[in-house]
Order: structure tokens, then C-alpha cells, then sequence
């Protein structure tokens, strides 16, 4: 068995200023993992993935990825223009806000299709299909893709930013507290809804959440984060349930068993 | 033919956030398992048993040693990278922890067929399979649809059997296997388990019923003999 891996980070460090963002961070992520970022507010967790996302340039540190075409690449010392047309391409990024990553001004189906156009995908009835495809794989009604966005609940547009991200098949996905600003109920169901999604299309993600029950269920493997810098990194349901270090243990016991 | 081997294994847990407590388990594990073998690990209360288990599945990390399985190669689970030992876990390594552990809302017949679907073994024939051993287990047809979250303490234990002894593993570890079973469905789990040594699957298992293991087991392993002297 050789699994391919695509992403390698090494000693990546990010600073605002004097403050510290994330530190020292390594790891290498494999072709169809999925792993999770866990720690407490200001742990560093969204400057860390935003520095793998190349929405922000890291102070320091080494990103190589390896796509399926190309080879391994110095992410961080790409072209700028040869980053942006990776990211649009070929990284998938759910934001925590749905509004941030569609396009308000057009339909749930636009919303798609425009995403699919940028892998070079130009045929209608295959846009449009692809569309209610994905639509009822994230459980969606797909008699509603010609409405617009503000036209759906919160969880719905959430579906819908996850249908437009999944359905252009990217490399790399990445989600930011995907579910954080939605109802505890509804939460859930989006959660099952990425769950069962991710279980039938090998994708390969990187996920922040606070949420321990969400990365039980959800991810391969884990780091954990305190005070900018990665403290226990392991196979998720080990680091859970035999934590090592004492943040670890802190966070495991002060919530519920899950 | 050797399938498992500890090397020097240690286990302790240190509980920073209780005043730094050391709680040392088990110390200086050296055995071997061969090909087959069905071993039952035994000991009192609080031992060790279910760590002994866990550090075999990677659910647990050993504090020091090797824990070696061999397949065409040799792995060692304790340093093994993520991806290995979830590989390992799909096609090699089954295991039924002593409570069962499922996404909510997921239909029993779904947690069982996807134990097939991960070893791509899943294809037309594997419903009818599903069926029969969930009927086999005394698990009713009305419950097949149903999550096993809300079902009774025995039936989770039979689906969580269900789950692990529909797949095609070479190594199953199991944690109190018959604990919450009346006596027809404990004879019914035996047999499967006998059927499963018959086809070389190795198996460890914790079992407190002694006639139980007189009836499955080749060998005990009382971990009495790994107890740190200065516990
Ligand atoms: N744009 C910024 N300018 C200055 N400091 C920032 C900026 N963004 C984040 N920080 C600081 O960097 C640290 C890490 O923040 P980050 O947003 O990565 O944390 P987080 O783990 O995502 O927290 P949360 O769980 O609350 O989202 C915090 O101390 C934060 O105040
Ligand atoms: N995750 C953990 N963190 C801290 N201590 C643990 C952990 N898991 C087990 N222990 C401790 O390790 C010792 C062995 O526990 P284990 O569950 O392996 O015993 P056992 O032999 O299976 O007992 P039983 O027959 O009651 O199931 C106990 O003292 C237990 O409290
Ligand atoms: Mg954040
Ligand atoms: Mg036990």
C-alpha cells in the first residue's frame, strides 16, 4: 500500500505583529485523509489554516504539495498568479460564514456552475446537472436551483457552499468551524450530511472545529493546538481516548463523552 | 506462524491535570501470537485486560516497545503513521470494544454493511449475508432499519458483533464478547467464534467465563505476571 502524500508542512510560523498566530507547526497530510485542528479560542487554529490555504502568507515555514498533476511544488514560493489559480481550482475552502464563499447575486445552480467553470467544465445540461446532483447529495431540494442564496436558511446556504466546493472534485478541502454559526439541530445534520459525503468520495480535508464529538466521527487523525503551537498530534480515536499531554487530557475530560 | 509480537511493552497513564498521578498498568510484556491461536487474556478487575486490547488496535499508545503484526510485512502499530494503522484497521485488525460506538441515525443494517463496503467485499450477494447473521444474532427484521442507539444493552452488543464478524479480518479482538448475553445467544456467539478459528482467524479475547474459554481458548495469558512490582 502506498498512499500518496500532498501536503507537507514544516516549522510553518505565522506573527500579527508580536503576536503570536501558529508556530513551529509540522505535519504531512495523505491522499484521503482527513484532518482535524482542534484547541481552545485564539489557539491559532484559523491562522493556521489560512496559512495552508494561501489566504494569508505565512512569516515563516515550508508548505510542499504534491497535486496529481505537477509534481511537488514550494507552495509558498509559487507565482502569486499560479497560487491563485490553484486555490480557485484545485483547493476547495468552506468558509464558517456561507455568505463569504457564494455569489449572492446569483442562483444556487450559478453558484455552482461558476465554480465547475473554473476547472473548465462549459456544457449546460452537464452544469445544470452536476448542480442538482450535488444539490440532493447535500440533501437539498433541487427544484429550488434557480432561487438565490438569501432566499435559503443558514444551514441551507452552508449546503449549498459545500455543494459548490465538492462538486468541482478539489484536491484539497478546507473547512473552517463549518457549522459554527448554525442551530445546535441543524448543526448535526450538516454534519451527517459531510459525514456520509466524505465516506464515498475519498476527499481529502483539513477541518477546524471545536467540537470533539464532530472530529470523533469525522476525522482520521488530529492536532491539537494551544497558544499558537500544535502540543499532541496523532489517529484521532487515540489521542482522544489515551490522551498524552495535559492540555489534551484537560480537553478530553471537560466535556462530555462522545 | 508468528502474527503478533510485544517487545518490551510498558504501559502507564499519567494524569498531569491529577496532581500528576502515574498509574503504571502493565510492564514488560514480551510474547508472541501465532497464526490461529485463540488466546484469552485473564486477570482481575482493573488489570489491564481492555488496555492490553486497546494498545493492540492503536486505540491506546504503549508508553514504551513494540507492538509488531505480521502481515506481508512487519508494522509495528506503535509507530506506525496514521494512514497505516487505519489500513490495518480495514482489512487486518477487527475489533468489538465492550460498548457499542455508532454515528447517530444510522440504520443497524447500514453499520454492518459498511464494514464490507471498507474492505471492498460489498456486492449483490452481501445483503442476503447481512441478513443472516443479523437473524442468526437474533437481531428482529423490524430493527434492521433502525439506528442500534436506542436498542437494549444485548442487542447493541449483538450488532456491534455484527458489525466486526461480517468482515473479513485476520486478527479480531474482542472485549467481553458474551457479557450481556442470555445464555441461547451466548452459545450462539460461541459458534460463530468457533467457525472463525476454523477458518484461522486469530483471536483474542477477554472472557470471564471460565468454561467459556475452556470451550474456545488454546492458551491464557494472565497478565498477572506483567503487574509493575511497585504497584
Ligand atoms: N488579523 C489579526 N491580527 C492580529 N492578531 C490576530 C489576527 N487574527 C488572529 N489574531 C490573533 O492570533 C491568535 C490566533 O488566532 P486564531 O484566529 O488563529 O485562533 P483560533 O484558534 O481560530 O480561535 P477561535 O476558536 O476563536 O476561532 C489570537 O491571539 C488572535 O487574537
Ligand atoms: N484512558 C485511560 N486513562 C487513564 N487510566 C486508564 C485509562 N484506561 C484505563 N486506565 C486504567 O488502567 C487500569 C486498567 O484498566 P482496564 O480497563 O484495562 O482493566 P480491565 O482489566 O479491562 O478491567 P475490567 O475487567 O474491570 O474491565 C485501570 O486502573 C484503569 O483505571
Ligand atoms: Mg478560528
Ligand atoms: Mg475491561
Amino acid at each position: 500500500m502506498n498512499i500518496k502524500k500532498i501536503m507537507h508542512v514544516e516549522n510553518l510560523t505565522h506573527f500579527y505583529g508580536n503576536q503570536i498566530g501558529c508556530k513551529g507547526i509540522n505535519f504531512d497530510l495523505y491522499k484521503g485523509e482527513i484532518l482535524g485542528i482542534v484547541g481552545e479560542s485564539g489557539s491559532g487554529k484559523s491562522t493556521l489554516l489560512k496559512c495552508l490555504s494561501g489566504e494569508i502568507s505565512p512569516s515563516a515555514g515550508k508548505i510542499n504539495i504534491s497535486l496529481d498533476q505537477g509534481g511537488v511544488k514550494d507552495f509558498l514560493s509559487l507565482p502569486e498568479q499560479e497560487k491563485r489559480q490553484l486555490m480557485r481550482s484545485m483547493w476547495g475552502i468552506v468558509h464558517q460564514n456561507p455568505r463569504d464563499g457564494l455569489n449572492l447575486r446569483i442562483s444556487a445552480g450559478g453558484n455552482i456552475a461558476e465554480r465547475l467553470l473554473n476547472v473548465s467544465e462549459k456544457n449546460y445540461s452537464f452544469l445544470r446537472n452536476t448542480g442538482k446532483y450535488w444539490m440532493e447529495k447535500t440533501e437539498m431540494d433541487s427544484d429550488r436551483i434557480d432561487e438565490f442564496p438569501l432566499s435559503f436558511s443558514g444551514g441551507m446556504q452552508q449546503r449549498l457552499q459545500i455543494s459548490k466546493i465538492l462538486s468541482s472534485n478539489p484536491q484539497i478541502v478546507f473547512m473552517d468551524e463549518p457549522t459554527g454559526g448554525l442551530d445546535v439541530s441543524v448543526q448535526a445534520k450538516i454534519l451527517d450530511t459531510i459525514k456520509s459525503i466524505v465516506r464515498d468520495i475519498n476527499v481529502t480535508m483539513i477541518i477546524v472545529t471545536h467540537d470533539l464529538a464532530v472530529v470523533r466521527f469525522l476525522t482520521d487523525k488530529l492536532l491539537v493546538m494551544k497558544d499558537g503551537i500544535v502540543v499532541e498530534t496523532g489517529l484521532t480515536d487515540r489521542v482522544l481516548d489515551d490522551p498524552q499531554h495535559s492540555y489534551t487530557q484537560l480537553l478530553t475530560s471537560s466535556i462530555l463523552q462522545v | 506462524m508468528k502474527i503478533i509480537e510485544l517487545k518490551n511493552v510498558n504501559k502507564k497513564f499519567i494524569l498531569h491535570n491529577q496532581k500528576g498521578t502515574v498509574l503504571n498498568v502493565l510492564k514488560n510484556i514480551n510474547l508472541e501470537i501465532k497464526t490461529g491461536e485463540c488466546i484469552a487474556l485473564v486477570g482481575k478487575s482493573g488489570i489491564g485486560k481492555s488496555t492490553f486490547l486497546k494498545m493492540l488496535y492503536g486505540n491506546y499508545l504503549p508508553s514504551s516497545g513494540e507492538i509488531n503484526f505480521y502481515n506481508n510485512n512487519k508494522i509495528n502499530i506503535a509507530n506506525s503513521l496514521e494512514h497505516q494503522i487505519i489500513n490495518l484497521r480495514k482489512y487486518f485488525i477487527g475489533y468489538v470494544s465492550q460498548f457499542l460506538r455508532v454515528l447517530p441515525r444510522v440504520p443497524t443494517i447500514e453499520i454492518v454493511s459498511d464494514t464490507l463496503k471498507q474492505q471492498s467485499l460489498f456486492d449483490e450477494h452481501s445483503l442476503i449475508k447481512i441478513k443472516k447473521l443479523l437473524s442468526e444474532l437474533n437481531i428482529q427484521e423490524s430493527m434492521w432499519n433502525l439506528s442500534p442507539l436506542t436498542f437494549s444493552g444485548g442487542e447493541q452488543q449483538r450488532v456491534n458483533l455484527a458489525k466486526t464478524l461480517i468482515g473479513n479480518y485476520s486478527i479480531l479482538l474482542l472485549d467481553e464478547p458474551t457479557a450481556s448475553l442470555d445464555d441461547i445467544n451466548k452459545s450462539i456467539v460461541i459458534d460463530m467464534i468457533k467457525s472463525k478459528l476454523k477458518k484461522d482467524v486469530t483471536i483474542i479475547v477477554i472472557v470471564h467465563d471460565k468454561k467459556i474459554r475452556n470451550e474456545i481458548c488454546t492458551r491464557e495469558i494472565n497478565l498477572e505476571k506483567y503487574i509493575p512490582n511497585d504497584n
